[in-house]
Formats: C-alpha cells, structure tokens, sequence
C-alpha cells in the first residue's frame, strides 16, 4: 500500500459527494415539473451510499497490519439513486393545464429547503474529501523533497 | 550502510510509512462520512512503533519501571509481549452517534492536519539528517 491508496479513496469520495450534488441539483431543477416521460409529476430523488473494500492489489495480504488494514479501509461507491415515496404536492389551480376535473394539480413531492441542505451538506462532505486529497498531495511532495 | 546512516533511518521510515497508513485511513473515514453503518477506523500510531521497536531493537525498550509499573522484561526474541505479537493496529471505535454513522467531520479534520504535521516532522528531520551527512562528505563545504 502506498500514499495512492489514500489519494484513490478521496477520488471516490468527491465522485460520490458529486453524485448527490448532481441529484439534488436534478430536484431543484425539476421542482415544478408536472409532465415526466411516465407520466405524472417528477418524483424526487436521493442517493444511498454504500462502503465497499479497497482493491487488494496494492497490498501486501501475508503482512498481519497490511492485511488488517485492507480489511479497515473502506472507499465509498453510490449503491443506488432512490424515488423519493413521499405523496406529491397537490394544489388546488383550475387554470393549470395538468388540472384535474376537481382542478387539483400534482406537483413534485420536491422539498426546496430538504434539498438546500443536502446540497450543502455535499459541499461540506466535498471540501472534506479535498482537504484529504490535499493533504496527502503535500505528504507525496514532502517525501519528494527529500531527494533535492 | 548501517555505519553511515543508522538505525535512525530505519525508524523514520518506518514512522513515515505508518503515517502514510493513517492518511489512508482518515481518507476512508472522510469519504464514508454520509455512509449508513459505517464505523470510524484509526490507526494506533504509538502501539504501532512500540512493538516495532521492541520486535528490531531490544535493548533500546525504553524501561517500563519509570512509571512505576512493574514490567515484563524481553530477554530472547521468541518470548511473548504482554500485548501480543501482532497489536490490534486498527481500532474501531463504537460510541454511538446515531443514524447514519458514527464519524466525526471535526474530529476527522482536526486528526488529519495532525497526520499530516506529523508526516513533515519526520520528513524535516530525515533532510536534516542527511543534510548533516552531505556536510561530512564534503568536510564541512570545502571543495
């Protein structure tokens, strides 16, 4: 194992943060949209993550702490992009025309404030997962000096 | 190469390497931070580089009588340290946070700025060292 293995995680980590960035932009964005390819309103949606094992080709498996720690060290993949189950929005708007005969219109079950703060939180997450890849830039460039 | 360099050399790379480790580590915390169910892992730095340093140099064991407990003394490599052979190096912490996972954002921050302090102690005190060595090839800066 070497200073890549931290530098591959904290890759995966910005991959998955971006993902729930994208998915909560995609909410936002569709917030008022009542005509999906399926029919009906846009249903939110939200990421899942799941913690899967590093891949062992970097470690040296026989060594107890090497292998320990392949068992430790856990990088995250989006295991699925969920439907929020929540009921839609109903409005009472005759004049719209996705109205129904009772003049109640469904909009998407989208929470704005929900997704502001999921945004955000991503952001926080993100920084998080740079800050990391940063530090272990540095370490890579401190051990290089070494050399000068 | 021993003469020359020491066994300083040989604990500081392995203190880097286990630094290296560590900065793997909080990287996995970091990137689990919104995953449901996952724990919070660290590396036990100190455990780590004591029983390495008790396992290649022996008699260097600092005294375990200084803080007043009486310790069991090594005197052949084959006899067994209290702590085992091979330490748990990764500790996995469970006090409960709840839902979705146990790990820190702060804590997590605050021990990778510490790793990566750490890190470049080393690093100074390894090019120190060698800068000393480059000082005696060359008698001192004499051409």
């Amino acid at each position: 194992m070497n200073l890549f293995t931290a530098f591959k995680i904290s890759a995966k980590g910005l991959m998955a943060e971006r993902t729930r960035l994208n998915v909560a932009s995609m909410n936002l964005a569709n917030a008022h949209v009542t005509r999906t390819l399926d029919g009906g309103p846009y249903r939110a949606k939200s990421v899942v993550f799941r913690a899967i094992p590093v891949s062992k080709k970097d470690f040296d498996i026989d060594k107890g702490f090497e292998s320990e720690l392949l068992n430790a060290l856990k990088e995250v993949q989006v295991a699925e992009v969920v439907d929020d189950k929540t009921p839609f929005i109903e409005r009472f708007d005759p004049t719209h025309p996705d109205a129904d005969e009772n003049g109640i219109v469904r909009l998407p079950n989208v929470n704005v404030m929900e997704q502001m703060v999921d945004l955000m939180e991503a952001q926080r997450a993100y920084e998080a997962n740079l800050s990391a890849l940063d530090t272990a830039k540095s370490m890579a460039v401190k051990a290089l000096e070494l050399i000068k | 190469m021993d003469r020359l360099f020491g066994p300083v050399f040989d604990i500081m790379q392995r203190a880097l390497s286990l630094r290296i480790k560590r900065q793997s580590v909080i990287s996995s915390n970091l990137a689990n931070v919104d995953t449901p169910g996952y724990s919070e892992k660290d590396v036990n730095f100190k455990r780590l580089m004591e029983s390495y340093m008790a396992e290649k140099y022996p008699n260097k064991r600092p005294e375990e009588s200084k803080s007043g407990e009486i310790g069991l003394r090594v005197t052949n490599k084959r006899h067994l340290t209290p702590d085992g052979n091979e330490p748990v190096a990764v500790i996995i912490e469970s006090k409960e946070r709840g839902v979705p996972n146990n790990v820190d954002l702060d804590e997590q921050m605050a021990k990778l700025s510490e790793n990566n302090i750490q890190y470049q102690i080393v690093t100074e005190m390894l090019s120190k060292k060698l800068e000393l060595i480059k000082n005696a090839i060359t008698e001192g800066g004499r051409q």
